[in-house]
C-alpha cells in the first residue's frame, strides 16, 4: 500500500493482549466524543419525559387535553403567557403547553423510533436480498426501489390521508413506505461489494447456503453503516412526522403533538410567542441532539483522523 | 510426499473451459465478449502429492482452482473427484463434497470476516454441516488452533487482533476442520513477509505429512513452488504449457515461456544473478478476451516460427521426453540452448516503436 | 562526498494506541550513480524513512539530518523543496494506479511536470514526454502519449512512472517497492529499464524492497533494516556471501528453493515487532537464534565487522569471522517451527 502523503506508517500489527470486538471499539470511541455523549444524555432525558408525561400532568395538575377557559385564557380569549401555574403558558384553547409538549414527545419519539425501525428492517432485508442474490431478484427489487423513490411523497401522503383520515398508524406506514427504499439502496450497494470478499467465497467453499451467508457473514458487515444511517434517519422522521401533522395529515386532534401545536399557533404567534416557540424549540432541539449523536456514531464507526493505517 | 501413477488420481480434470462474458451492452446483449479464463485444461492430481500450479496474472490459475473445487460452474469439460463426475452437480449435491475439498485463500486480511470471532470462523464448517454439538465444537476448534500453531485461548478474539501470518494459520485451521482429502492453496503465502512465509510453508508441509493431505498449490512465486511441489504445471493465458515433476520442469525446461519465467526470477545470489541467462519478454500479456491465434505465446516467444501462428500445439511429450513430461510447443527448447540470443522469425507489429524499427535491446 | 547522507534519522508518530517509533536512528549514504538497496519487511521503517526525507510525511516528530548535496532536507523550506523534489530527486511507488492521476492523460501529466520546473513551450515539453516514454520502452510512444493511465497494463504504468520521475533528469531516483505488485517477467522488464537509465544518465537509485533477488540483481550496496534501525550495511557481495547479523542470516535461511532441496526451511521465529514501546536492548533479540544476556540489556551500535571498511553490523556477536563462528557454535540455536 503506498500513498504520496502519509500521516502514519504502514505496520504489521502483532497480536494484541485482549480481544477487542469491533463493536466495543466503536462504543469506546463514541464514549470519548463529548458532544455525542451529552446528546445521548439529553435524548435519554427526552425519553424519560415522554414516558413520564402523565407524571408531568399529575405534578401540574393539568391533563393534556383539558381546556381551562377561565384560568388558562385572558379575558380577551387569548392564550396566557408562562407563569407560575402554567410554566409554558397556554394555547388557544387554554390547555397547558408544558404538559402538551411532554405528551407530544411521546408521539414524536414513538413515531420516530417505530417508523425508523420499520424502515430499516424492511430496507435491510430487501437490500441484502437484492445485492446478494443478484439475477432476476435483484433486477425486480432494484426496479421496485427506483419506482418507490420516484413517487411524490407529499401528494401520496395527502391522497392517502384524504381517503382514510389522519391517524398515527397511517403516519408511521406512510413514512416507512417512502423511506425504506433509500436504506435498501445503500444496503444493496454495500452488499454488492461485500459479496466479492474472500470470506464470502470461503463460506461457500465450506458449503454454506445463501441464507446462512447472508445472515452470518453479510449482515454483520452492513450493520455498521446501517446503524449510522438509522441514527441519522430518526431526526428526519421526526421532522417529517411533525410536518405531516402541521399540514393536518398526521394526528387526529386533540392529541398533543408538536407539529400540530405549531399549526394551531399560526394565528397567535404575534400575540402569544410561547405558543409557537416552545413546541418549535422542542422539535428543533430534539432533532438537533439526534443529529449530533448520529454524527458521533458515524465517527465512531469510521474514524479517519490520526488512525494507524493497517495493511 | 509420495505419489504413484499406479493409483487412481484423486482429482481429474478433462478439457475444462471457463469463460466469462464481459462488456455486456444491455440486459439481453448478444454482443458480449468472452473472457476465456480457462481454455481447455486437463490435469490430474494424485493422492498425497503436491501439484504446483504456476503462472502470472491473467493465466487463469485462480479460475481453474475454483472450477476444480466447483465454486464456479464449468463452461465445458469435466471434473472427476475420486472417480465420480462432479462437473454438473447442483449446489445441494455438492455439499457433502465440500467436506472433501477445501481451499486456503491468499489474502489474510480479506479471507476472514472481520466481524466474527476466530472460534466461530474456524468452527463454521461444523455449524454448516451440523457436526458436533456446541460443547464438543469448541474443543475441536481449539484442537485445530493448536494444530496450526495458534494459542487456543485466543478463541474469542477477532481477526484484527492477529498478524498476517497468524491469520493465514486461521485460514488453514478453517480448511482443516472437515478433514478434507484435497486442499487447494491459492497463493497462501504471497501476501506474507519472507520470514513468516517460511513458517507457513513449514506448517503446510508438516500438516500434509501428518494428515495425509493432497495439495493443489497455486503461486506465481517459482522458488516457493519448487520447494513445495512434487509436480508442476505451468499456465499461460488459460492453458497449461508444460507439466512435469518439479525438478524436471526446472532443470529440463522445454517450453520457451517456462524458460523465460525461470530466467526472469532473480536469484538471491549475486554471482548467479550476474551469470544467468536473461530472456526478457517483449511487450505485455495479451488480453484473455482475444488470445492470439495458434500458439498463444508466439507473439512474445523468442523461438517463434511461421507455423506457431497457425497451429495450437497439443500438450504432449516432445523430443525424447518421458510420458510424464508434457509440453505444448512445436519448437521446444533443447538442453543447454541459450534463448537470450535467439532472433524470432515473427515480430509482433504492435511492438515496434514509433520510429518504425524494432526496439533493439530494450524490452 | 556522497550524494545523500542520512544521519541518525528518527521519525515517530502519535497514534490512538501510543507513540510509534517508526524510524529509530537510521544512518546511510548513497553515492552518485550507484544503487543502494534498502531491504526490510513490513514495519521495518524503510518506506517511512524515504518518505520523510522527501518531505512527504505529515504529523511526525523528526530528528536527525539528511544532507542532499549539502542541503539538509529535514529542515529545508518549501521553496527549497520545490527545486529539489521532482527535479533532482524523482520518486516511484509501488502502485502506479494511485500515483498517476486517473483523470488526466499520461502525456499531459508529464508535460505539466516538466513545465512546472522548466521554461519550455508546450510543444517542446510534449516532444520530451514522447521521448521519455520511448526511452522507457513504451511501444508507439508518440501515439500512447494521449492515453489515460487505465489504458496501460501494470508494467507499462510503472514505466510511465519511471518516465515521469526521470523527466527532469534527477540525480537520485527513489523507488519504493517498484516491482512488488508486478509479475516476475514484467518485473524483469522494469528492472532492466531502470538499470539502462542509470547507465545512460548516471542516476543514483535507492531501491526499497523486501525481495532479496531484486537486491542481488540491482544493488551496489545494501542496508538491512529491522524495527526502524539498520541491522547491517555492506556491499552486495558482502551481504550475500559474508553476512554478519543474525537477522540477515535468518532472511536468507527463510528463502525457499535456494538449494533445491525440500528440507524444512529455517524461518525466523516469532512475528514482527510492535513499534510502540520497543523493549530495551537489540530490537531483534526476541527472535534471534543466537541471543545472549547482553542483547536484552544494551542496544548494539553499528560497528565495522570483518575488517571491511564499509561493512557494518549492529550485533553483539564478535566482529571477526572466526570469533563469530565460534560464538555461533557455542550459542544453542532455538528450535524454530
Amino acid at each position: 500500500m503506498t500513498m504520496t502523503t502519509t500521516a502514519a506508517p504502514v505496520t504489521e500489527t502483532p497480536a494484541r493482549i485482549e480481544g477487542r470486538s469491533p463493536w466495543l471499539l466503536a462504543w469506546r470511541r463514541l464514549r470519548r466524543d463529548r458532544v455525542a455523549m451529552v446528546s445521548l444524555a439529553i435524548i435519554v432525558v427526552i425519553f424519560l419525559v415522554a414516558v413520564f408525561a402523565p407524571v408531568v400532568a399529575a405534578l401540574t395538575g393539568h391533563p393534556p387535553n383539558e381546556q381551562y377557559r377561565q384560568t388558562g385564557l385572558t379575558p380577551d380569549g387569548l392564550p396566557r403567557p408562562p407563569s407560575g401555574t402554567f410554566l409554558f403558558g397556554t394555547d388557544d384553547l387554554g390547555r397547558d403547553i408544558l404538559v402538551r409538549v411532554a405528551y407530544g414527545a411521546r408521539v414524536s419519539l414513538g413515531v420516530g423510533v417505530v417508523a425508523t425501525l420499520l424502515t430499516v428492517v424492511v430496507g435491510v432485508v430487501i437490500g441484502v436480498a437484492a445485492g446478494f442474490l443478484g439475477g432476476w431478484v435483484d433486477t425486480v427489487l432494484a426496479r421496485l426501489i427506483d419506482v418507490v423513490l420516484s413517487l411524490p411523497f407529499l401528494l401520496t401522503a395527502i391522497a392517502l390521508v384524504s381517503l382514510s383520515g389522519p391517524s398515527l398508524t397511517l403516519t408511521v406506514l406512510v413514512i416507512g413506505f417512502f423511506s425504506w427504499s433509500s436504506v435498501a439502496r445503500i444496503v444493496r450497494g454495500q452488499v454488492l461489494s461485500i459479496k466479492e470478499r474472500e470470506y464470502v467465497e470461503a463460506a461457500r467453499s465450506l458449503g454454506a447456503g445463501d441464507l446462512r451467508i447472508m445472515a452470518v457473514d453479510v449482515l454483520p458487515n452492513v450493520l455498521a453503516p446501517v446503524i449510522v444511517y438509522t441514527t441519522l434517519l430518526i431526526p428526519v422522521v421526526i421532522s417529517v412526522q411533525a410536518s405531516l401533522s402541521f399540514l393536518g395529515l398526521g394526528i387526529e386532534p386533540p392529541t398533543a403533538d408538536w407539529g400540530g401545536m405549531i399549526a394551531e399557533s399560526r394565528n397567535y404567534y404575534q400575540t402569544s410567542w410561547w405558543f409557537m416557540f416552545l413546541p418549535g424549540m422542542a422539535l428543533v432541539f430534539t432533532t438537533l441532539v439526534f443529529n449530533l449523536l448520529g454524527d458521533g456514531v458515524r465517527d465512531a464507526f469510521d474514524p479517519r483522523v490520526d488512525r494507524l493505517i493497517r495493511k | 510426499m509420495n505419489r504413484s501413477h499406479e493409483t487412481e488420481p484423486l482429482l481429474r480434470a478433462v478439457d475444462v473451459f471457463k469463460s466469462f462474458p464481459v462488456n455486456k451492452t444491455g440486459l439481453f446483449s448478444r454482443n458480449a465478449d468472452l473472457l476465456r479464463a480457462v481454455d481447455g485444461v486437463s490435469l490430474e492430481i494424485y493422492p498425497g502429492e503436491t501439484l504446483g500450479l504456476v503462472g502470472e496474472t491473467g493465466c487463469g490459475k485462480s479460475t481453474l482452482a475454483r472450477c476444480l473445487t466447483r465454486l464456479h460452474h464449468l463452461s465445458a469439460g469435466t471434473v472427476q473427484f475420486e472417480g465420480r463426475d462432479i462437473s454438473s452437480l447442483s449446489r445441494r449435491e455438492l455439499r457433502p463434497l465440500r467436506r472433501e475439498i477445501q481451499m486456503i485463500f491468499q489474502d489474510p486480511y480479506g479471507s476472514l470476516n472481520p466481524r466474527r470471532r476466530v472460534g466461530s470462523i474456524i468452527g463454521d464448517a461444523f455449524a454448516i454441516h451440523g457436526i458436533e454439538d456446541s460443547s464438543s465444537r469448541k474443543r475441536r476448534v481449539q484442537e485445530l488452533m493448536e494444530l496450526v500453531g495458534l494459542n487456543p485461548e485466543h478463541y474469542n478474539r477477532f481477526p484484527a487482533d492477529f498478524s498476517g501470518g497468524q491469520r493465514q494459520r486461521i485460514g488453514v485451521a478453517r480448511a482443516l476442520a472437515l478433514r478434507p482429502k484435497l486442499i487447494v492453496c491459492d497463493e497462501p503465502v504471497s501476501s506474507l513477509d519472507v520470514s513468516i512465509q517460511a513458517q507457513v510453508i513449514n506448517l503446510l508441509l508438516d500438516l500434509q505429512k501428518d494428515l495425509h493431505l493432497t495439495y493443489l498449490f497455486i503461486s506465481h512465486d517459482l522458488s516457493v513452488i519448487r520447494h513445495v511441489s512434487d509436480r508442476i504445471a505451468v499456465m499461460y493465458l488459460g492453458k497449461i504449457v508444460e507439466t512435469a515433476a518439479a525438478d524436471v520442469v526446472f532443470d529440463s525446461t522445454r517450453h520457451p515461456y517456462t524458460r523465460s519465467l525461470l530466467s526472469a526470477l532473480p536469484p538471491a545470489d549475486p554471482d548467479a544473478a550476474d551469470a544467468r541467462e536473461r530472456i526478457v519478454l517483449v511487450g505485455d500479456l495479451p488480453s484473455p478476451v482475444n488470445p492470439p491465434l495458434g500458439c498463444r505465446f508466439h507473439p512474445r516467444c523468442p523461438k517463434a516460427q511461421e507455423d506457431c501462428a497457425a497451429v495450437d500445439p497439443p500438450l504432449a511429450p516432445v523430443l525424447a521426453d518421458p510420458p510424464e513430461h508434457l509440453t505444448a510447443c512445436l519448437h521446444p527448447v533443447e538442453l543447454d540452448e541459450d534463448l537470450s540470443a535467439t532472433d524470432p522469425a515473427i515480430v509482433d507489429p504492435s511492438l515496434l516503436n514509433s520510429l518504425g524499427t524494432e526496439q533493439g535491446g530494450l524490452p | 562526498m556522497a550524494l545523500l547522507e542520512v544521519e541518525d534519522l528518527h521519525v515517530s508518530f502519535r497514534t490512538e494506541d501510543g507513540v510509534v517509533d517508526a524510524v529509530r536512528g537510521l544512518t546511510f549514504q548513497v553515492d552518485r550513480g550507484k544503487t543502494l538497496g534498502i531491504v526490510g519487511e513490513s514495519g521495518s521503517g524503510k518506506s517511512v524513512s524515504t518518505q520523510t526525507i522527501t518531505g512527504l510525511t505529515r504529523g511526525a516528530q523528526v530528528s536527525g539530518r539528511a544532507l542532499f548535496d549539502g542541503i539538509d532536507l529535514l529542515t529545508a523550506s518549501d521553496r527549497q523543496f520545490r527545486t529539489i523534489r521532482g527535479v533532482r530527486i524523482g520518486m516511484i511507488f509501488q502502485d502506479p494506479l494511485s500515483s498517476l492521476h486517473p483523470a488526466y492523460r499520461v502525456g499531459w501529466q508529464i508535460v505539466e511536470m516538466i513545465r512546472a520546473h522548466q521554461p519550455v513551450s508546450k510543444t517542446q515539453a510534449r516532444a520530451r514526454a514522447a521521448e521519455l516514454l520511448a526511452l522507457v520502452g513504451i511501444p508507439r510512444a508518440a501515439d500512447r502519449i494521449d492515453d489515460y493511465p487505465h489504458q496501460f497494463s501494470g508494467g507499462m504504468r510503472q514505466r510511465v512512472m519511471i518516465a515521469m520521475a526521470m523527466a527532469l533528469n534527477p540525480d537520485l531516483l527513489i523507488a519504493d517497492e517498484p516491482t512488488t505488485a508486478l509479475d516476475v517477467t514484467v518485473q524483469a522488464q522494469v528492472l532492466t529499464v531502470m538499470r539502462r537509465l542509470q547507465d545512460e544518465f548516471g542516476t543514483a537509485i535507492i531501491l526499497i524492497t523486501h525481495d532479496l533477488g531484486v537486491v542481488a540483481e540491482m544493488a551496489d550496496d545494501v542496508v538491512v533494516m529491522y524495527a526502524g534501525s539498520v541491522m547491517e550495511e555492506a556491499s552486495r557481495r558482502e551481504i550475500f556471501y559474508r553476512h554478519h547479523h543474525p537477522y540477515t542470516e535468518g532472511l536468507f535461511a527463510s528463502l525457499p528453493g535456494r538449494d533445491h532441496s525440500r528440507a524444512r526451511l529455517t524461518p525466523i521465529a516469532g512475528g514482527p515487532p510492535s513499534m510502540i514501546g520497543l523493549p530495551a536492548g537489540c530490537p531483534f533479540s526476541p527472535r534471534c537464534r543466537y541471543v545472549f544476556g547482553r542483547c536484552h540489556e544494551e542496544t548494539p551500535p553499528l560497528e565495522w565487522v570483518y575488517g571491511e571498511p564499509r561493512h557494518q553490523s549492529a550485533c553483539w556477536l564478535p566482529s571477526d569471522l572466526e570469533g563469530r563462528e565460534l560464538a555461533r557454535g557455542r550459542l544453542t540455536p532455538k528450535e524454530v517451527r
